[in-house]
Order: C-alpha cells, then structure tokens, then sequence
C-alpha cells in the first residue's frame, strides 16, 4: 500500500483525537470523584444510583419524621409521669384527709391544695408538643381540656411511617389518659376530691380514693404506652439510620469513581498523551522533503 | 537518425520532462487540497521514425472503487455523527445533572413526608407546595424542551437538505463540463476533482452512490432516488406530515414529489431524521406517562382527603385525559396554588388539623410502583437510562463509523493521495532526465558545430 501525506496525517489526528479523549475521561472522573456523570456513562449504574438516592431521602426525611415524633412521645411521657406523681399526691392528700381525727380546717386547706394539684394536672393534659397539643388527637390547634375538664379532642391516632408501608403511632392517647374512656375522668375525680374536702363530707373523701387509684393507674398506663411508643420511634430511626449508611455507599459504589484506580488511568491517560504528542512530532519531522 | 533529428528527441526530451515536472510540482502544491487526485504524466517514445519522448496524457490516480466506498462511508458516519449529537443533547434535557426529575421528585416526597409528621404547620404546607411546583416545572420543562429540540432538529434537517440541493445543481453544472471536455479530448481532471468532492459532501448529508458513464458523468443516487442524472438535479424537500414526523420529497422538474422518507437512513439527514422521529418521541411518550401516572396516583390520594378548609375533593396536580401531552400540563391545581391550607392531609374533616393519614399515604407513594411499574424517582431512573443507553449505543457506533471512514479514506489516499516522498523523487527523476536531454542537445549542438567547420 502506497503510504501517502494525507493518510499520515489523518493518523496523527485520530489518534491524537483518541488520547485527548480518554484524558479529558480521567481528567473529568479524577477532579468530580465519580465515574458515572450522566446516564450513557454506565446506563445500569446511573439508574441503580437513582435509586439508592430515592431510598436515601425516603430514609433521610423517615429519620427527621420519627425523630421529631419520638420527641413529642417524649414529651407526652414526661408530662404523664408528671401528673401522675401529681395524681398520687392528691391520693395521699385524700388519705390524710380521711383519718378521722383531722378538723375541717386542715381538710379545707387540703381541699385547696388538691384543687391546685387539679390545676396542675390540667395543665399538663394541655401540654404542646412540636406538633401541637399532645393529648387532642388529631385536635391539636386548641387545648383538649377546658377549665371545668370537659375534653374537646379525640382518640384518632397519629402515625408516622417507620418501615417501607409500616406506620407506628405516633401521638399519646389524651382521652384514654384523662378521661372516663381509659375507665376514670382524672381532672373530675380531682374536683371531686377538692369539693368533698371542702365540704368537710368524708364518705366523699374515702370513695375518691379508690377512684385515684384508678386514675393513677389509668395515667400510669398512657406514660407506659406513650414510653413504649417512643422507644419504638427510636428504634426505627436508627434501623433507619442503619440502612440510611448502607444505602449512601450502595450509591457510593454504583457513581463514585476508585480513587487509586481513577488516578491510576489519569497518569496512565497523560502518558498516553504525551506519547502520542511524541510520536506525533516525530511523524510529522520525518521528511525527505529537505533532504533532495 | 540524423543529427538534426537528433536536435528534435532533445527538444521532445526537454519538453516531456518538463511537463513531468509541472504535474509533479501540481501535485506538490495540491498535497493538502481536499479532493485533489494526483496526477502523473505518461511519457511515450514518439514513433520510431522520429524516436523521441512525449507526454501522451496526464493520468489521474482514481480508483473509482475504494472512491464509493469512501463515499458510502461518509453517509453512514454522517447518519452515526448527527444521531449521536441529537442524543447527547437529549440527554442533557432529560438528565440535566443535578437536579434532575427524580431529584425533584425526591424533594417533594421528603416535604410530603416532613408534612406528615405536621400536617398543621404552615411552612411543612407552604413547603409541599414549593416542592410540588419545582417538580411540576422541571417536568413541564423538561417536555418543552423536548419539543424544542424536535423543532431544532428539523431546523436542521431543512439545512441539510438545502445544503444537498445546492451541491445536486453544482454537480449537474459540472457533469456538463466534463461531458463536453471530454468530448474535446481533455480529461477534465480538476473537473472531476471537484464533483467528486461535491459527491462525497452530499454523501455526508444524505448517503450517496455515484455510478460513472462513459462520457465522465456520474448519476448520484441517494436515499433510493436518482437525485442527479447527468446535468439535470433534482431537489430534495424536507416537511412535516400530517402526524407531524419528517417527511423527504424527492422533486425533479416536470414530475409529482416523489415520497422517499423511509429511504432516508443515511447521512445527516438519516441520523436527525431517526433522532427526531424515533428517539426523542419515545423519550417524550415515556416521560409524558410518568406525568400522567405521577399525576394519577397523587390526586386519587388528594381528592380523598380534606384540607384545612373542610373541603375534600380537590387533586393536587392538573390531569389530562390521556398521558398524550400529560408532561407538557403538568402543574399545580389552580385552587392549590397558593393555598397550603387546601392541601388534604387528613382522612376526614373530623381529623383536623391533626390528622396524617392522607399525607401518610403521598408520602408513601415515594416507595410505591408508579401505575404498576416502578416508585417514580426509579420509573424516571428507568426512562433516563434507556436514553443512556441508546445513546451509549450511538456513541459507540460513531466510533466505530469514524473508524471505518478513516479506513476507507486512507484505501483510497493510497491511491489517489499525494506522497511528497513520491513527488520528491519524482522531481530528482525528472530534473535528472531534463539535464540529460539538455546534454543531449548540447553534444548534437557539437557535433553539428565540428561538422560544420570541418566542411
């Protein structure tokens, strides 16, 4: 085959071409840190990546969604254990006022501190949590108990997704703790309690005393609930948190390039490179041109 | 021989190797030409009687062969290069880098889920909204850039066409030169060169096969059609169907348009024609069913949920009928915007403002097949490689075309390309041949001159 200018040219600049090419390649994936760049790169590996990173933000706002709600669990317990030591105080307020031997003025002073006790424990029926007021239900935009007692909220549950299609609840049970739906109406027994040790009526004192005991159990059993609730939230959120670490290096793994191997083909490119530039002069300097 | 003849087979030397030297010097300075075929002259001994050399003709080193398939070549590499540029360019409309669809969808699923754990608060709403139009826009956007990029590549495929045009008159022009300089008795060499150049550019655009007579001219047929036969052009046309696909007419004067649109696979046109009509609608279709299933699947949730305002029944995104044209309409209700306390969270409008159970169900969508497929960011990652793919097969199959054109090209630079190697030598060869004669001469001019005076 004739050898002629034009077709070692052309060599020159395909191949040229060819090692510019794979340099700008390893250039691209050294100084981004990922080999996969746009879907044509590798096809299989970009559209795994997309979805690792779906199941990355499911996870990411999974993890925020059950924390901010084991926080409000959180709360609800705390507020509970709260008014349930409140609960036992009234109790033991009620025990005293029902020896005998106490006059009527301690029990009227009594009677007062039950009443503050009852206010007490109203408050914290009408604690606020990050998403509202904890023990409405789904009625969080207003207190669930007004002055008298009288419960305006609901029994709906809240829910947050914990697993792929798995919900778990996520809001303490307001009416089951204070109201005659969990079996006795705490802030009701209070007033009771208070009106009777005002009254001096001490029949009225000794049968509070069971209907405390009831309620102290009843409360004791939301703070159990909304405890265990909580623990669950948490318990998602780092299963969460688990899978959350798997699925960034799954994508880690499908996109981002090796590093020793990525520098490995940019100096293994630039070689190229500059061998092919090497040739290339020398190619282009071999002449007879000159020499007749 | 007599002396005086002797004068002549000098003359006839100097003049023979001179020319040789012009042509060489020719294909010197044309070593770079595009087109150029190298030339050589054919020296002959003049009859015996008179026993001196001449240049019989000027040979020009075409093989016809190698040449067709250089130029068919060309076609398939302009059909591989224009196929492979629409895909790149519909890939970064589709995958833009980040963000992207499944990015945006992601977002929105993550406001939907952050919702959930607040379906109250204000900014949780506001939030959903803004994730809700940005995902809405890059959709919408997305399609129209798609249509725009259609209306581009037809753009292009009218200049392509108006590109082959003017080189089918510029060949039919030239084919009658070279008729009548053949018919002179001259080859018409610089002629050819550039008809055979013109060919091989309407090969880029169209694909082309040029079939030689005896009197030099070449019918050029391209995209199953004659398009030049000897000086007469035709005209090819580039429009729109009534579905609004390309359609390629072929015009000669005096006849009805001739329909040659499934011909046309090679050159340019080829390739803008297949990214146009094949590629970039099916990237369209795909993306237009998951607007409509996205859109689909949220609204079924939304309508039955009830929104701050007690009111149930209304669907988050705009639907359409069909998925035809469901990207492009992708938006927000038009009750929604601006309105986060319509946005439905609860089940019942006895579950405000607390209740999630409407929210909860969006927020799952993320992870749910999307009209029995995939979860949408997934369904979108789908769509996108698939692209990847066909464009992973284009680039490749431009690689391997520019591989075989420069295969082909350099089969028929051996022949017909200019070796300055060559050329060189052949000047020492001619130079050294011209000095001889001109000794020649100068023993002959002796001779005569010792004769003379010697009578």
């Amino acid at each position: 085959m004739r050898v002629t200018d034009s077709m070692t040219f052309n060599t020159v600049l395909q191949g040229q071409a060819r090692t510019a090419r794979r340099l700008l390649d390893a250039s691209r994936a050294a100084s981004s840190g990922e080999r996969v760049a746009a879907p044509s790169d590798d096809p299989v590996a970009w559209s795994a990546a997309v979805g690792h990173e779906a199941r990355i933000s499911r996870l990411e706002a999974r993890g925020t969604t059950t924390t901010r709600a084991s926080g409000d669990l959180d709360a609800a317990e705390a507020a509970l254990a709260n008014a349930g030591d409140l609960v036992q105080r009234a109790r033991e307020l009620a025990l005293t006022a029902a020896n005998g031997s106490v006059d009527p003025q301690t029990r009227a002073n009594l009677g007062r501190q039950v009443t503050d006790l009852r206010n007490a424990v109203l408050g914290l029926a009408n604690t606020r949590g990050a998403s509202g007021y904890l023990f409405g239900g789904t009625r969080t935009d207003q207190p669930p108990f007004d002055a008298p007692g009288a419960f305006s909220g609901n029994d709906t549950a809240v829910a947050v997704e914990v697993a792929d299609g798995v919900t778990a609840r996520a809001n303490a049970s307001g009416a089951r703790a204070f109201t005659a739906a969990g079996s006795r109406d705490v802030l009701a027994d209070l007033r009771s309690l208070a009106d009777a040790l005002s009254a001096n009526n001490l029949t009225g004192i000794q049968g509070s005393i069971a209907a405390l005991d009831a309620g102290y159990q009843q409360v004791l059993n939301a703070r159990v609930d909304a405890g265990i609730g909580a623990e669950r939230l948490r318990s998602a959120a780092e299963v969460s948190d688990n899978a959350l670490t798997l699925a960034r290096a799954a994508r880690a793994g499908e996109v981002e390039a090796d590093l020793p191997s990525t520098l490995a083909e940019l100096t293994n490119a630039r070689a190229a490179y500059e061998r092919g530039v090497a040739v290339s002069r020398e190619l282009l300097q071999i002449s007879s041109v000159s020499r007749f | 021989m007599s002396l005086f003849s002797l004068l002549g087979v000098a003359r006839d030397g100097l003049q023979a190797q001179s020319a040789a030297v012009a042509v060489t010097g020719q294909n010197i300075t044309n070593v770079n030409t595009p087109g150029y075929v190298r030339r050589s002259a054919v020296l002959a001994t003049r009859p015996a009687s008179q026993g001196g050399v001449e240049v019989v003709t000027t040979a020009r080193s075409f093989d016809r062969m190698t040449y067709g398939r250089a130029v068919e070549e060309h076609g398939r590499r302009g059909a591989a290069d224009a196929r492979a540029d629409a895909l790149a360019s519909t890939e970064s409309v589709v995958a833009p880098g980040s963000p992207d669809i499944a990015d945006r969808a992601n977002a929105f699923f993550q406001s939907l889920n952050t919702w959930s754990g607040a379906p109250a608060d204000t900014a949780a709403r506001l939030d959903v909204l803004r994730r809700a139009s940005d995902l809405t826009r890059q959709v919408s956007g997305t399609a129209n850039d798609l249509e725009s990029l259609r209306g581009d590549l037809y753009t292009r495929a009218r200049g392509a066409a108006g590109e082959v045009n003017e080189r089918l008159g510029r060949i039919a022009t030239l084919n009658t030169a070279i008729a009548e300089a053949t018919g002179r008795g001259d080859a018409g060499a610089d002629l050819r060169d550039e008809r055979d150049r013109i060919v091989q550019e309407v090969g880029d655009r169209v694909g082309a096969r040029a079939v030689e007579d005896a009197s030099g001219r070449v019918t050029l047929f391209a995209a199953g059609a004659a398009l030049v036969e000897g000086g007469r052009a035709a005209a090819l046309g580039v429009d729109l169907d009534a579905v609004g696909n390309l359609r390629v007419q072929v015009q000669r004067a005096g006849d009805p348009a001739v329909d040659v649109t499934a011909s046309t696979t090679q050159g340019a046109l080829g390739g803008l024609r297949e990214a146009r009509d094949a590629d970039v609608p099916r990237a369209a279709a795909e993306l237009d069913r998951f607007a409509f299933d996205l859109a689909a699947a949220v609204n079924a949730a939304h309508t039955a949920g009830a929104g701050l305002d007690r009111t149930s029944g209304r669907a988050l995104f705009t639907a359409t009928a069909t998925a035809t044209g469901a990207a492009r309409a992708l938006a927000i209700d038009p009750a929604l915007n601006g309105h986060p306390e319509r946005l439905a969270a609860a089940s019942a409008a006895a579950d405000l403002p607390g209740g999630n159970a409407v929210a909860l169900q969006l927020a799952g969508l993320a992870g749910r097949p999307l009209g029995g497929s995939a979860p949408p960011a997934e369904r979108f990652g789908a769509l996108a490689a698939d692209l990847g793919t066909r464009r992973a097969a284009a680039e490749s199959e431009r690689g391997l075309r520019a591989d075989t054109v420069a295969q082909a090209e350099n089969l028929h630079a051996s022949s017909a390309g200019v070796s300055l190697d060559e050329e060189m030598v052949n000047l020492s060869r001619f130079q050294r041949a011209f000095d001889a004669s001109t000794r020649v001469l100068r023993v002959a001019d002796e001779l005569l001159d010792n004769l003379i005076r010697s009578l």
